[in-house]
């Protein structure tokens, strides 16, 4: 499982066009027709045998221990046994990754510092598809249903990624993987009841259409109880949803990979009438011409759906293409360069008079072209990586993102990494347009007399976000059975986005005194590390512990509650252990800091599995055990926050 | 701006309609089959992968010992049956033409039903195929399962390949082996994983 898709040669890229897929499935062809077929391996020896490679694709992965970047992997195994039932609870685990239950229906998510409801520096993508907002400037996670059980891995990267993967990967990057339609074959089933998690269930069905290809279709809902307000009554945010997904993955030859996949997902709450709907569909093909060389051709669409009666009814569309190509230049340098394209169109529709819609469509263009070269500069002790990201949209023009790692392996057994990149977060549609005044303090008598009702606007003024990231690594494994990884960091934030004075006066019964966001002079920083330990005393035993450390400073006299948005001191626990053939025990300890108006918690998750032969499971899963309820988050603009109380479910998993 | 105002706060349904929106969709919908025109004219193939299981397959039959009663006479052939069509057939198969196992002629098939599966010696089962397999594999006396997933072996199959990293091992189950009636040389248990489940 310690093989990833690597920052210098991510498998998740993309952007594409038609004509590129047209040539790959010709070239493809072509090379099948080709391949020799005389029984080649027929006089090796079974130990011969056991020494040929067969998955060629994943021969441009590396190494999860010679990343030069922070990266944590969460295999299926880990994510299954966390207990959780939705992804964003299964993150909570990771360093350097602040997860936030703002209220039953609602997480917030961000890696080293600048957590809130908006948060906006963390770039999510599930299997190549990114789940970014572009009106927002965030993630949906509530319209993120994953069936985790689907899931093949996590990817979590801390620090910018936006070499690779461009804007809006500024504080992290969040690449889900889910498993091939072959690996998910028969049935499955899986159903769960509890309080908080009040009932769930899923059907999986995973077939072959011929030897070369292979489906899985799904389909799933799940309800969720209240949380708590601060006295101890239920919070009224309870939701429930419905999902479906489908997936074929096409193996024409070794050396080629075509897949597709589409889903949709229906979300809602029952008092604040707030319902969120997101369809998909996505294709990828993948395919090598040689252990250094090959190309990836995607395209997706996306349409995303929400109707918040606290905020507006919005819907955006977005169509990306994208294709890469890797190849070898010589024996020291490898190199990958992409194209990218994204139309994403935002309409918006007003329902209340809190957030008022002024202008209803909004389009946006994004252009993009990357660079990288590997260069090996001593084979498997030093590689410097250089790349650059290019990138222009419709309202900023172009962006530079500029990177350079570095990785020196002084034994076999470690890494010693360095790494220096400019990010960029490109203005949201809410901050850079004129789609919406929303209300933000009380009416007030304005200029001739009549009243006007502060609200935070867009202006066409706000520049991107900028960052400029160092990162020092360290990673030894003493032994097969003890693994360390160290990071620190030095983030220093440029043009930083805020809201201005009062900046005019728009007529209206009321009026509205206009607060347009605008970019902050002054730099913020932030500094940090994180630490995780994990030792495997036996095969059936796993430990791990890890520790996050977080400073921010920020411009401004009333940045307090900003820099107290991510906790400071961040410590996880964890135990996964098999008692027996039949029992698997897992726990884990979380410590999160104080926030601005929100105290420090200490908290602990148990799982208790026991599988009854091959085919069943039953599991009792306890969350948030310590204490009744504890806030997460402290309330924000237009978002009420609650607290998480205490949760026990068990669950029941029927394989055939 | 005072124009959105005048909207009811009711008006929650969106009013966007979308017909390009569609045709982006039939889009990404129709590029797979784009893709799908190249390999159905490639099935003549055999994939890496299931060129070296069959060489692993025909490895085996050198450290397996059938009963004596599963073959006639000493000039009756060894028979590797495939369960359900796979490409898998057409490797076996080439190897069959050019070399013997145990002395015996090799002949292959490829199998639908149990009655078939109980003539063979080895039968592979293909990834997506094992609900084909009759609720006890243990019935099927004499005969070498090979399978390539944790549903075969759940399913008390013989030998199960997995893949580690990028390459191939594979999984003995004693206990499957021992109720076939089949020895399993030590040289053979020394190069695989051995599990003893009972079914």
């Amino acid at each position: 499982m310690a093989r990833i898709a690597t920052l210098p040669r991510p498998s998740t890229l993309r952007r594409r066009s038609l004509i590129a897929a047209l040539c790959a499935a010709l070239a493809a062809h072509h090379e099948v027709l080709a391949h020799p077929t005389r029984a080649p391996y027929a006089d090796l020896s079974l130990e011969e045998l056991m020494n040929e490679t067969v998955t060629s694709v994943s021969k441009r992965e590396r190494k999860l221990s010679d990343t030069a970047a922070a990266i944590t992997v969460l295999s299926n195994d880990e994510i299954r046994r966390s207990g959780a039932t939705h992804l964003a609870d299964v993150l909570r685990v990771v360093p350097g990754l602040n997860v936030a239950s703002v209220s039953s229906n609602e997480w917030s998510v961000s890696a080293r510092g600048f957590n809130n409801v908006f948060a906006n520096k963390l770039l999510v993508l599930v299997d190549g598809r990114a789940v970014y907002s572009p009106l927002f400037a965030g993630v949906h996670w509530d319209s993120l249903r994953l069936v985790l059980e689907d899931v093949d891995r996590v990817e979590v990267i801390r620090g910018p990624g936006s070499t690779v993967w461009g804007a809006n990967a500024v504080n992290g990057v969040i690449n889900v993987v889910t498993r091939d339609a072959r690996d998910t074959q028969g049935a499955h089933v899986q159903a769960y009841a509890g309080d908080v998690e009040r009932a769930g269930g899923d059907v999986r069905y995973g077939g072959r259409i011929d030897d070369k290809t292979y489906y899985r279709v799904r389909a799933g809902a799940f309800a969720r109880d209240d949380f708590r307000l601060p006295d101890g009554r239920p919070a009224g945010d309870s939701w429930q949803g419905e999902h479906g997904a489908v997936r074929i993955d096409h193996h024409p030859a070794d050396d080629a990979k075509l897949v597709w996949q589409a889903g949709g997902t229906s979300v809602g709450t029952a008092r604040d009438a707030t319902d969120a709907h997101n369809v998909h569909t996505l294709a990828r093909l993948t395919k090598d011409w040689s252990e250094r060389s090959g190309i990836e051709i995607q395209a997706y669409y996306d349409q995303a759906r929400r109707n918040e009666s606290r905020r507006a009814n919005t819907r955006i569309d977005t169509l990306d293409l994208s294709a890469q190509h890797s190849f070898g230049l010589g024996e020291q340098h490898d190199i990958t360069w992409g194209l990218g394209y994204r139309h994403a169109e935002t309409r918006l529709a007003q329902n209340n008079f809190t957030v008022l819609v002024r202008d209803e469509r909004h389009e946006s263009h994004l252009g993009s072209f990357f660079i990288q070269d590997e260069f090996h500069l001593l084979p498997d002790r030093l590689t410097l990586t250089g790349g650059v990201k290019v990138e222009h949209n419709n309202y900023t023009g172009f962006e530079f993102q500029p990177g350079a790692r570095a990785a020196f392996k002084p034994t076999a057994r470690q890494t010693i990494w360095a790494a220096s990149s400019r990010a960029v977060r490109t203005p949201s549609v809410l901050e850079y347009s004129d789609a919406f005044a929303i209300a933000a303090g009380a009416p007030f008598p304005g200029p001739g007399g009549g009243i006007f009702v502060p609200r935070l606007v867009g202006s066409d003024d706000v520049r991107s976000e900028e960052l400029w990231a160092t990162e020092l690594g360290y990673r030894f494994q003493p032994t097969s059975k003890v693994h360390l990884d160290l990071a620190v960091f030095y983030n220093r934030y440029e043009n930083l986005v805020g809201i201005g004075g009062i900046s005019g006066f728009a007529p209206g019964t009321p009026g509205t005194a206009e607060l347009p966001f605008t970019n902050h002079e002054a730099a913020g920083e932030t500094r940090g590390g994180e630490i995780a330990l994990t030792v495997s005393p036996a095969s059936s035993w796993r430990i791990s512990a890890s520790y996050s450390l977080l400073f921010v400073d920020l411009p401004g006299a009333d940045a307090n509650p900003y820099e107290r948005a991510s906790p400071r001191n961040q410590v996880v626990l964890r135990s996964s252990h098999d008692l027996t053939r039949r029992l698997g025990l897992d726990a884990q300890l979380r410590y999160v800091d104080n926030l601005h108006n929100v105290p420090a918690y200490l908290t602990a998750d148990l799982r208790l599995a026991y599988r009854h032969g091959d085919h069943l499971e039953f599991a009792l899963v306890g969350r948030n055990l310590l204490q009744d309820q504890h806030p997460e988050q402290a309330p924000f603009h237009l978002t009420p926050v609650s607290e998480v109380p205490r949760g026990v479910h068990g669950s029941l998993t029927w394989r055939f | 701006m005072s124009a959105a105002a005048h909207l009811p706060p009711s008006a929650r349904a969106h009013p966007l309609r979308l017909p390009r929106s569609f045709a982006l969709l039939a889009l990404t919908f129709a590029l797979p089959l784009l893709g799908l025109l190249s390999p159905l004219g490639a099935q003549t193939s055999v994939s890496k992968e299931y060129q070296i299981k069959a060489a692993f397959i025909y490895n085996f039959t050198r450290y397996v010992d059938w009963p004596a009663h599963r073959f006639e006479d000493e000039a009756s052939p060894l028979l590797i049956a495939v369960l359900g069509k796979h490409q898998i057939e057409q490797e076996l198969s080439s190897l069959a033409k050019e070399r013997s196992a145990k002395g015996r002629e090799v002949r292959v098939i490829l199998v639908s039903s149990v009655e078939e599966m109980a003539a063979a010696h080895v039968l592979f089962v293909p990834v997506g195929e094992e609900k084909r397999l009759p609720p006890s594999i243990p019935h099927l006396a004499g005969l070498l399962t090979v399978g390539e997933s944790t549903e075969f072996s759940r399913r008390g199959g013989v030998i199960t390949f997995t893949l580690v990293a990028d390459k191939i091992r594979f999984e003995i189950n004693q206990s499957a082996g021992e109720r076939a009636g089949l020895r399993l040389s030590g040289q053979l248990l020394k190069l695989a994983t051995v599990i003893r489940k009972e079914p």
